[in-house]
């Protein structure tokens, strides 16, 4: 593999890396659902529920 | 065919040419001068020697062997390079044993390398030291060292001596024709320094333009140049413009007529070449100009019919003019060069 | 230049506006933190003047041992990660013509513009089941059907390196450009092979430069709060986010500030290690 095809290969998968978020931010910017609410109101726990990952360790919790 | 040899060889950058359509042959064990003023494509040529840049056109033959596609690290050649690129993170015997130990060679064998290799460049028991703790000089040796380890077939350097001060420069230029005669190396150095050049070279390469201008023995380079760069480039000259006719410097000349004739009339003579004698008796009446006293040597700067000459003399062969003295010029045929183009 | 140490007050003149401005904006907020940390909470409103461990003896449990090893694991990988990845690609981006390497500085930075949340918005939407990359995946017929990658560490990872790339990028490429390029071209006259020239040359050469950005992109990492809560699950928070939650959520500022302290003192004490480690292995070669 010649140093210019390795250099281009790499170039790609940075740019994809970098370009990716900044499509899905462009994307939604035209979207006309405007359902997004940031920053967020409340602590986000995912469903799983905060007692079960964090301890009662005591009172303050 | 033995040796290197460089086979209708050129460089384009885009629009611009650095190396035009160069052929050379270099026989074993020579010493040749790339010499030219920067910007004329003599490390760029150089640098295709070594693979480091792809020639656009032509072909680098080894020993009869086409090395043009072989890369870089599979050359065998060592080159010093105008920074010396000693490696920072390195001492000065893991410096050395750098291209030993790429090659795998065994840790006993590497170390008695390198001792070999400081004992050349009289370092004895540097192998410790950083790099950085070395003079200019000391990392000069060391990268000499390493681009000889493993006694390569050839031996390039590019401007290898410029970061040096004057004196050392030349000290540098003695030892380094001598290891290259006891080594018995193919070595190419590029230089724009021509005492450098006429010190260590057995063959001179002059290059202007991306072309090679003349390419033969340091002494006749100096004393038949082929051409007016060439003349100009090496050592001072007098270049004097010859007439159709045979005219030099307001007289006819009816012998330079026919030497002139088929090439552009131009001549080259050399200052120590110049003769000045006494009014009335020489063979162009002149004025001096200028003198400058350098205690060693004495150029006496005539001013003949709107053309000056510079005379060299030395202060044991006569008493120094004064400016303003009328004086006459001769010039011996003998030692004038008709130049091309 | 001429350097000679200060000998009168006024000689002190010119770092008087930084000093000041250090003063205000460091030392007096950190020691505030560092005062808060030893009072005492009260349930009723904020917190009370007094001095006591209470608050860092909490912290002295399995769990946060857990989430404080987690925090370094987690930064550390950011760190390794993008150094890994941004070293190479700055290498070759100062290989490249100078056109390409303005284009690639400019668009570096314009991700430099966006935010931690908007980074993490962006990733979870990529992530996604429904509208993520698998999609992309699927309809190349590599994947079977569309998944969900987060909430997970990757997830979390991941956007972590894309926060803190541009930066390592940023930090590197001045040493890069600087080194000089005939190292490489000695060593491959030498018989090295160009990967291997750069590994033998290029990297030890600007060993310290890649020390320091670790460095850098470790303590950038450490203080990332809000992407571990957006892509990850609770088991990927790290201190920094159990410290937003006891500051903002649970109103316990004494608790915040102790591992605030704690984690300022243990990330310190990791850079210090790590310089005192390179400097040892320094003076042997």
């Amino acid at each position: 593999m010649s140093a210019a095809t390795l250099r281009r290969i790499v170039f790609l998968l940075v740019a994809l890396f970098l370009a990716g978020p900044l499509i899905v931010v462009a994307g939604v910017s035209v979207n006309e659902k405007q359902s997004l609410i940031f920053p967020r109101k409340a602590f986000p726990s995912h469903g799983t529920g905060r007692s079960s990952a964090i301890p009662a360790g005591g009172p303050h919790w | 065919m033995s040796g290197l040899a460089l086979q209708g060889v050129s460089k384009r950058f885009g629009d611009f040419t650095a190396v035009d359509n160069v052929s050379l042959s270099i026989p074993h064990g020579t010493f040749v001068c790339m010499l030219g003023p920067s910007g004329c494509g003599k490390t760029t040529l150089l640098r295709m020697v070594a693979g480091l840049e792809e020639p656009s056109a032509g072909t680098i033959l080894l020993d009869g062997t086409d090395i043009t596609p072989i890369p870089t690290h599979k050359r065998d050649f060592g080159m010093v390079f105008q920074s010396l690129a000693l490696f920072p993170h390195l001492n000065v015997g893991d410096n050395i044993a750098y291209p030993l130990r790429i090659r795998g060679v065994g840790k006993a064998e590497q170390k008695q390398r390198v001792a070999e290799l400081l004992d050349m460049i009289s370092l004895q028991g540097y192998a410790e030291r950083p790099v950085a703790k070395l003079s200019g000089g000391q990392r000069q040796r060391v990268a000499i060292a390493r681009a000889l380890a493993l006694s390569p077939k050839l031996f390039l350097l590019d401007e290898p001596l410029s970061a040096l001060d004057a004196k050392l420069r030349e000290a540098m230029q003695v030892e380094l024709r001598q290891l290259q005669q006891k080594l018995g190396i193919t070595t190419i150095v590029v230089t724009h320094d021509q005492r450098e050049a006429m010190t260590m070279a057995d063959l001179v390469v002059v290059m202007g333009e991306g072309s090679i201008r003349q390419a033969a023995p340091p002494v006749e380079i100096y004393r038949k140049p082929a051409d007016a760069f060439v003349a100009d480039f090496i050592g001072s000259t007098n270049l004097l413009t010859v007439g159709a006719d045979g005219t030099l410097l307001g007289r006819a000349m009816p012998s330079l007529a026919m030497a002139t004739r088929s090439a552009g009339g131009k001549l080259s003579i050399r200052p120590e070449d110049v003769q000045l004698l006494a009014p009335g008796s020489g063979m162009f009446a002149g004025t001096v100009s200028f003198v400058r006293d350098l205690g060693g040597t004495i150029e006496t700067f005539v001013d003949v019919g709107g053309t000056t000459v510079m005379a060299i003399t030395t202060p044991r062969e006569r008493t120094p003019f004064k400016a303003g003295d009328p004086v006459d010029v001769t010039l011996p045929l003998e030692s004038c060069v008709v130049l091309k183009g | 230049m001429r350097r000679e140490p200060p000998r009168t007050a006024a000689d002190y003149a010119p770092i008087a506006f930084p000093a000041l401005m250090l003063v205000i904006f460091f030392v007096v907020p950190f020691s505030t933190m560092i005062a808060v940390s030893f009072f005492q909470r009260d349930p009723a409103g904020f917190y009370s003047p007094a001095f006591t461990f209470a608050n860092y003896e909490r912290f002295l449990s399995a769990f946060f041992g857990g989430v404080l090893g987690f925090s370094i694991m987690l930064a550390v990988m950011v760190a390794i990660v993008c150094v890994l990845v941004a070293f190479p690609f700055t290498w070759l981006l100062t290989q490249a013509s100078r056109r390409v390497q303005i284009v690639w500085l400019v668009a570096i930075l314009s991700v430099l513009s966006l935010s931690e949340v908007i980074i993490g918005f962006a990733w979870s939407t990529l992530f996604s089941r429904t509208a993520g990359i698998t999609n992309l995946l699927v309809m190349a017929g590599l994947m079977a059907e569309p998944q969900a990658l987060m909430p997970g560490f990757g997830a979390v990872l991941t956007a972590m390196v894309y926060q803190a790339l541009p930066y390592t990028v940023l930090v590197l490429y001045p040493a890069i450009v600087r080194l000089d390029p005939t190292l490489l071209e000695a060593a491959r006259t030498l018989g090295a092979s160009p990967m291997r020239a750069f590994l033998n040359v290029v990297v030890p050469a600007l060993r310290n430069t890649i020390m320091a950005t670790l460095i850098m992109v470790f303590v950038f990492a450490l203080g990332s709060y809000l992407l571990p809560q957006i892509l990850g699950r609770p088991q990927h928070w790290t201190l920094s986010v159990l410290i937003t939650d006891q500051a903002i959520y649970q109103s316990n500022m004494p608790f915040a500030a102790a591992m605030a302290v704690f984690l300022v003192l243990m990330s310190l004490a990791l850079v210090g290690l790590t310089l005192m480690v390179g400097s040892q292995r320094e003076q042997r070669t």
